[in-house]
C-alpha cells in the first residue's frame, strides 16, 4: 500500500515532458478519418458581420468566462506541442519556421505556375461574392482563374497588395493560393454562353458581353493596350466555402480543435497587423476538400484568400483614415468618443505618399492598437505566448523576403517599392518588439553531438540585444533533489543598424550575424553520468535567464545522446 | 509497437499506414529520427476539461441563439434582395421607381407609433409622389400624402400639392396661458385634416435662399380626449371652437437663407427663418388670426471633424386678424417637447408671445468610416417663455436641459433620440422623421 501511495505520489509530482513519447520539435497532426465530401457552405456575409459586430461583443460582455480568462491571461491554445510550436496540419505548415528559404522562394511564394495559360481566357461566370468587380475564367490548359481589377483611380494598388501579402503568409507557413499580377490583352476574355453573374444581390441571372465590357473598359491600359489583373488560381480539389474563425466543422473528423483555440489562427493576428491586412473574416477564408482515395474519400484543406484589403488597400478603393485603427464599429471607442466630449482625436494618417499604395505607413502604427475591420474569434482569443510564437515565425522572415515579396508586387510608380519595403520592416520590427517583451528570446532547441544550440530571435529578428544570457545546467530529478552540474553566460550579438545608401535605398544584408546560440553540454553530461540515480531519471534542464527572465530546456540522455523534449517559458 | 501506429490507433483511425497515406494525400511527413521510440512524429491533442468554460461562457452562446431568428431577415436581405423596396425598386405598374422608409415615434404620453413612407418617381408620372401612415398603440394615427411637380419654365421651381390628415385623441391641453400649472393638464382630440397648394418661390437647385407661398383649407374638430381629464366646453380656458368642426382658409409666405456646409451634420453656418401666416374661419369671422415667427441658427464650428456649437433664438407671435377676432388654438405659439423646450410635454406652453434660445453641443460618437454619416451625441440648454401681452419676464422663461444622440448623414437626419429634463420631470423621445 505504502508502494501504492508512494508511485502515484511521484507520479503525481512526474512533469509531463518527461512521459514518453516526447514531442518532437516539429510535427504534424495525424489525419483521424479520411472523410466522404462534405457539404459545400454559404454562409450568410451580412450575418458575419453583424455577428462580430453586435452580436459576439454583447454576448461576450455578458460571459463571466471572457473576464475570467482575461484576467489569468487567455486560455491556452490546444494545438501547442512541448516546445510551444504549431504542428503541420492543413491550416497551417511550417515553413520559414523550420528552414531557410530564398529571396526566390519568397518572390515566387505559393506558385508554382507562372499565371493564366497564354491564349484564349474563357469567361466561365461573374464574381459571385465580394465586393471587388471581377470574374472567373479557364485558361487553355483548363485550369480556372479568379480574376480582379485595381480601382481605376488607384491602379496596382488592389493587386500588388494581394501579390505581396499572399507571398509574404505563404512563407510565414499559412495555406494560400496562387496568385499573380498579370498584364492581359482584353481581347483574351471570351464569354462562355452557359455564364452566370449576380444582378445585385436579387440572384443569378445569365451574363452577357455588356456585362463583361461593363467590367473591363473602366479598366486602365498599359502602352500595350493590356489591363493589370490579379489572376488567383482555384486550388485543386472541391471547394466547399469560407471556414469560420470559430467552433469546429462538424461534418469533418479531422477538425478537432476549436478553431479560435489554434495558436497558428490566433497567431494570424500579427501577420495581419503587419500586413495591414485589415478583412480577416469568414469570407476571405476557404475550405477546399482534397479526395485521395479511390472510394472518393479526403480531406479538407483550410486556405486563406482575398488579401485585397491589406498594405494600404481595401480592394476598390484606398482604406480611409481609421482603417486598422479601430473596428468598422468599434464599441469601445465610440464609448470613448461619447465620454470625451469630442476632445479625444486618435492618431490617423490621412495622406498617402503613392497612390498605388494607398494609406500605408509605419509612423502612427501601434501594435496594441492595431484592429482588422470586423472582430475575429480567434483573435480575440490570442494570449502573449501565441502573439510570442508568430512574432518568432516573423523574426525569420528576412528583409531580403520581404524585399523579394514586394518586387512581386510590381508597383511602377517611383518610390512606391522601397516605400513599401521600409514600411513593412519597420512595423516589423514594432512587431517584434512587442510581442518579445517580457520573455527570452531563444527558441527552438536542438542538439548537435554534444551541443545544444538554440535561436536568438532577436538576432534574426534585427533587434539589438538586451544583454547577456546566463545558463545553468542541471540534473532534474523528480525524487530527489536536483544536482547543479555547469553555468556559463552566452553573449548574443547584435546585429549592425542599416543604413541607406546615397540613393536611398536600403543595402542588401550584409552583415554576418549569429543566430544560433550554443551550449556545450559536455562537461555537464559527464557529471550527470556519474551520480546515483541518474540512469533512472535521466533528464537535465537548461535554464537561461536574462533580466529575470528565463526559458528551461529539458532533454533527455540516451545513452550518448542528448534528446531535447520541451521547452518552458 | 511504433509510436505512430499506437496513437493513430488509440484514435480511432481505420488508417494502417499513416505514413501511406499521408504520402498518398500529397502531405509532408516529419521524416524518421533515430528515436522513433521515444518521440513522436504525430501531435496527441489532449482535448481539455471543457465544461467549466461552457458554463461560464454560456451567455454568449445564449445572445447568439437569441439573436439567431434575425438571421433569416438578413439571408432573405442578402440573398433575396429583401431590402429592395427600402433602397429603391422598379415597380410593376408603370416606369417608375419606388422607396419606402420606416417611420418610427417613441415618446412620453403619445407611446409607440409606426409607420411607412413612400415616394414614387418616374417619366411616367406627372409628379413625384410620397404618402406615409404612422399609426400609434394608442390608436392615434398621422396620413401625409404630397405630389411634387418642377417646372421648367420657372427655372425649376416645384409646386406641391399636399394632403395631410391627423387624429390625435389623447392631446395634452394645458390651457392657453405660457403660465399655466401642469396641474391643468387634460386631454383634448383633435380631428385635423388640411389640403394645401405651395408653390416654391426659389429654383429647385437653391439651396441658400428658400422659401415659398402656400395656400390652403383645413377643418379642424376638437373635443374631450382621453388618457387624462377631458377638456369641457364649460372649462374657462376651453379652447376656441371647442366641440365644434372648423373650417378654415390658410395662406402661408415663408423665407429661410440658409449657409450650412451640409443639411444632416452642419458644422459651420446660418440658418435664419421668417415665417408669416394667416389663418381665418370661414364661417365664423371672429376666429381669425395672424401669426408671425421668426429664428435664426448658428452653428459654429468649435473643434475640426463636426465638434459644433449650435446656437438658437427665435421668437413668435399670433395676433387676431381683426379686432374682435379669436385667435384659433392652431395659431397660438407653442412650446414644449420638439418646440423648444426639449424638457416638457409637447405644446406644454401656449400663449400669444413667444420666444425661446437655445445651446447645444454636438460631437460626433461613430462615423462611417469616411462618408460623413454617423452617430452624434449632443447636450443643450434650453431656454423659453409664452406670454399672454407684450411684456417679457425674465422671471417666467422657463429652462430645460438634456442630450440625446442623432443619426444623421449629410443631407439628412434620419434619427433622434433625446433625453430632456426639467423641473417637470423628464421628456424621453425618439423619431425617426419628424412626426409630432
Amino acid at each position: 500500500m505504502r508502494s501504492l501511495v508512494l508511485v502515484l505520489a511521484v507520479a503525481a509530482c512526474t512533469p509531463h515532458w518527461k512521459g514518453t513519447p516526447h514531442d518532437q520539435l516539429f510535427q504534424r497532426e495525424p489525419i483521424v478519418e479520411l472523410v466522404k465530401q462534405p457539404m459545400s457552405r454559404s454562409p450568410s456575409d451580412w450575418w458575419d458581420r453583424g455577428t462580430q459586430t453586435l452580436v459576439r461583443p454583447l454576448g461576450r460582455a455578458l460571459s463571466p468566462g471572457r473576464w475570467l480568462a482575461r484576467a489569468i491571461g487567455g486560455r491556452a491554445a490546444q494545438d501547442v506541442n512541448a516546445f510551444g510550436q504549431v504542428p503541420d496540419s492543413e491550416w497551417y505548415e511550417n515553413r520559414i519556421a523550420r528552414r531557410p528559404f530564398t529571396a526566390n522562394d519568397a518572390f515566387l511564394g505559393a506558385a508554382r505556375s507562372t499565371g493564366p495559360a497564354t491564349g484564349v481566357l474563357r469567361v466561365i461566370s461573374g464574381k459571385l461574392n465580394g465586393a471587388s468587380p471581377g470574374f472567373v475564367v479557364r485558361d487553355i490548359a483548363g485550369v480556372t482563374w479568379y480574376l480582379k481589377f485595381d480601382p481605376p483611380a488607384s491602379p496596382e494598388l488592389s493587386t500588388s497588395a494581394e501579390t505581396i501579402t499572399s507571398r509574404l503568409l505563404w512563407l510565414a507557413g499559412y495555406h494560400v493560393t496562387e496568385v499573380f499580377a498579370v498584364d492581359i490583352e482584353p481581347k483574351r476574355f471570351v464569354l462562355d454562353a452557359n455564364a452566370r453573374t449576380k444582378d445585385g444581390h436579387s440572384g443569378k441571372r445569365q451574363m452577357l458581353q455588356e456585362d463583361l465590357d461593363a467590367l473591363v473598359s473602366p479598366l486602365n491600359t498599359d502602352a500595350g493596350g493590356r489591363v493589370r489583373v490579379l489572376a488567383s488560381r482555384e486550388p485543386d480539389g472541391i471547394v466547399l466555402g469560407p471556414f469560420d474563425y470559430g467552433g469546429v466543422a462538424t461534418d469533418d473528423p479531422n477538425d478537432r480543435i476549436p478553431h479560435e483555440h489554434r495558436r497558428s489562427l490566433r497567431g494570424l493576428w500579427v501577420f495581419s497587423a503587419w500586413l495591414n491586412n485589415t478583412d480577416t473574416r469568414n469570407q476571405n477564408s476557404l475550405d477546399v476538400w482534397r479526395p485521395v482515395s479511390d472510394d472518393g474519400r479526403g480531406i479538407v484543406r483550410h486556405y486563406l484568400l482575398d488579401f485585397g484589403n491589406s498594405l494600404g488597400a481595401t480592394g476598390t478603393r484606398e482604406k480611409t483614415a481609421g482603417e486598422g485603427y479601430q473596428y468598422v464599429v468599434d464599441w469601445g471607442q465610440m464609448l470613448s468618443n461619447l465620454f470625451s466630449f469630442g476632445l479625444r482625436y486618435p492618431p490617423r494618417f490621412t495622406r498617402s505618399p503613392y497612390r498605388s499604395v494607398g494609406l500605408f505607413e509605419a509612423k502612427l502604427f501601434d501594435p496594441d492598437d492595431w484592429s482588422p475591420e470586423f472582430r475575429n474569434p480567434a483573435f480575440d482569443e490570442a494570449t502573449r505566448d501565441d502573439t510570442f510564437w508568430a512574432c518568432s515565425v516573423l523574426a525569420r522572415i528576412q528583409p531580403d523576403h520581404v524585399r523579394a515579396a514586394v518586387t512581386a508586387g510590381r508597383y511602377h510608380e517611383d518610390g512606391a517599392t522601397t516605400y513599401v519595403i521600409e514600411t513593412l520592416l519597420e512595423r516589423r520590427r514594432k512587431l517584434l518588439n512587442y510581442g518579445f517583451a517580457g520573455y527570452l528570446e531563444v527558441d527552438q532547441p536542438r542538439v548537435r553531438a554534444s551541443l545544444l544550440l538554440l535561436d536568438d530571435l532577436r538576432a534574426l529578428g534585427g533587434l539589438p540585444s538586451l544583454g547577456p544570457i546566463h545558463w545553468r545546467v542541471r540534473w532534474n530529478h523528480t525524487r530527489g533533489r536536483d544536482r547543479d552540474l555547469a553555468t556559463g553566460t552566452l553573449t548574443p550579438s547584435t546585429p549592425a543598424t542599416p543604413t541607406p545608401t546615397s540613393t536611398g535605398e536600403l543595402p542588401e544584408a550584409t552583415a554576418a550575424i549569429i543566430t544560433e546560440l550554443e551550449i556545450d553540454l559536455a562537461s555537464a553530461l559527464a557529471a550527470a553520468k556519474q551520480l546515483d540515480g541518474f540512469a533512472d531519471d535521466p533528464f537535465l534542464t537548461v535554464e537561461l535567464e536574462r533580466h529575470g527572465v528565463d526559458v528551461a530546456v529539458h532533454l533527455r540522455v540516451a545513452g550518448d545522446r542528448l534528446i531535447p523534449v520541451a521547452l518552458e517559458r | 509497437m511504433r509510436t505512430a501506429l499506437v496513437l493513430v490507433a488509440a484514435s480511432g483511425s481505420a488508417l494502417a499506414d499513416p505514413a501511406a497515406d499521408a504520402a498518398s494525400a500529397g502531405l509532408s511527413l516529419p521524416g524518421p529520427t533515430p528515436d522513433t521510440d521515444l518521440v513522436a512524429a504525430y501531435y496527441h491533442h489532449e482535448p481539455p476539461v471543457e465544461l467549466p468554460w461552457v458554463i461560464l461562457n454560456l451567455p454568449e452562446h445564449v445572445v447568439t441563439s437569441v439573436f439567431m431568428p434575425f438571421q433569416l431577415g438578413v439571408r432573405a436581405i442578402e440573398g433575396k434582395g429583401a431590402d429592395q423596396p427600402f433602397r429603391g425598386t422598379p415597380s410593376p405598374i408603370g416606369r417608375m421607381k419606388l422607396k419606402f422608409a420606416p417611420r418610427v415615434s417613441l415618446t412620453e404620453n403619445d407611446g409607440l407609433g409606426l409607420g411607412l413612407g413612400l415616394a414614387a418617381r418616374g417619366p411616367s408620372l406627372p409628379a413625384t409622389l410620397s404618402a406615409g401612415a404612422t399609426i400609434w398603440l394608442d390608436r392615434d394615427w398621422l396620413v401625409d400624402a404630397q405630389a411634387a411637380r418642377s417646372f421648367g419654365g420657372f427655372e425649376n421651381r416645384v409646386a406641391r400639392l399636399s394632403f395631410r390628415a391627423e387624429h390625435d385623441a389623447d392631446e395634452r391641453y394645458y390651457g392657453r396661458s405660457g403660465q399655466a400649472p401642469r396641474s391643468s393638464v387634460r386631454a383634448l382630440e383633435n380631428n385635423d385634416q388640411s389640403l394645401a397648394l405651395q408653390a416654391d418661390l426659389h429654383p429647385s437647385d437653391r439651396f441658400d435662399l428658400w422659401g415659398y407661398i402656400q395656400a390652403g383649407v383645413e377643418r379642424q374638430t376638437l373635443d374631450g380626449g382621453t388618457e387624462a381629464p377631458p377638456v369641457a366646453a364649460t372649462d374657462p380656458d376651453a379652447p376656441p371652437a371647442f366641440a365644434a368642426t372648423t373650417y378654415y382658409g390658410t395662406l402661408t409666405a415663408a423665407l429661410r437663407t440658409d449657409t450650412r456646409d451640409t443639411i444632416g451634420r452642419p458644422s459651420q453656418g446660418k440658418v435664419i427663418e421668417l415665417a408669416a401666416a394667416l389663418r381665418s374661419d370661414f364661417a365664423r369671422a371672429d376666429l381669425a388670426a395672424a401669426t408671425l415667427r421668426l429664428q435664426a441658427t448658428w452653428y459654429l464650428q468649435v473643434l475640426p471633424e463636426s465638434r459644433a456649437l449650435i446656437l438658437t433664438a427665435g421668437a413668435a407671435a399670433a395676433l387676431p386678424l381683426y379686432p374682435d377676432a379669436t385667435i384659433p388654438l392652431s395659431s397660438l405659439p407653442q412650446l414644449g417637447r420638439n418646440a423648444h423646450l426639449r424638457g416638457y410635454d409637447r405644446a406644454r406652453f401656449r400663449d400669444t408671445y413667444a420666444t425661446w434660445a437655445s445651446i447645444e453641443y454636438r460631437w460626433p460618437v461613430y462615423e462611417y468610416r469616411n462618408s460623413n454619416a454617423g452617430l452624434d451625441a449632443f447636450l443643450f440648454v434650453d431656454s423659453a417663455t409664452a406670454f399672454g401681452d407684450a411684456t417679457l419676464e425674465v422671471d417666467a422663461i422657463r429652462y430645460s436641459t438634456g442630450g440625446g444622440f442623432k443619426i444623421a448623414h449629410e443631407t439628412t437626419e434620419v434619427g433622434a433620440f433625446t433625453a430632456g429634463w426639467s423641473p417637470e420631470g423628464w421628456q424621453l423621445t425618439f423619431v425617426t422623421t419628424y412626426v409630432r
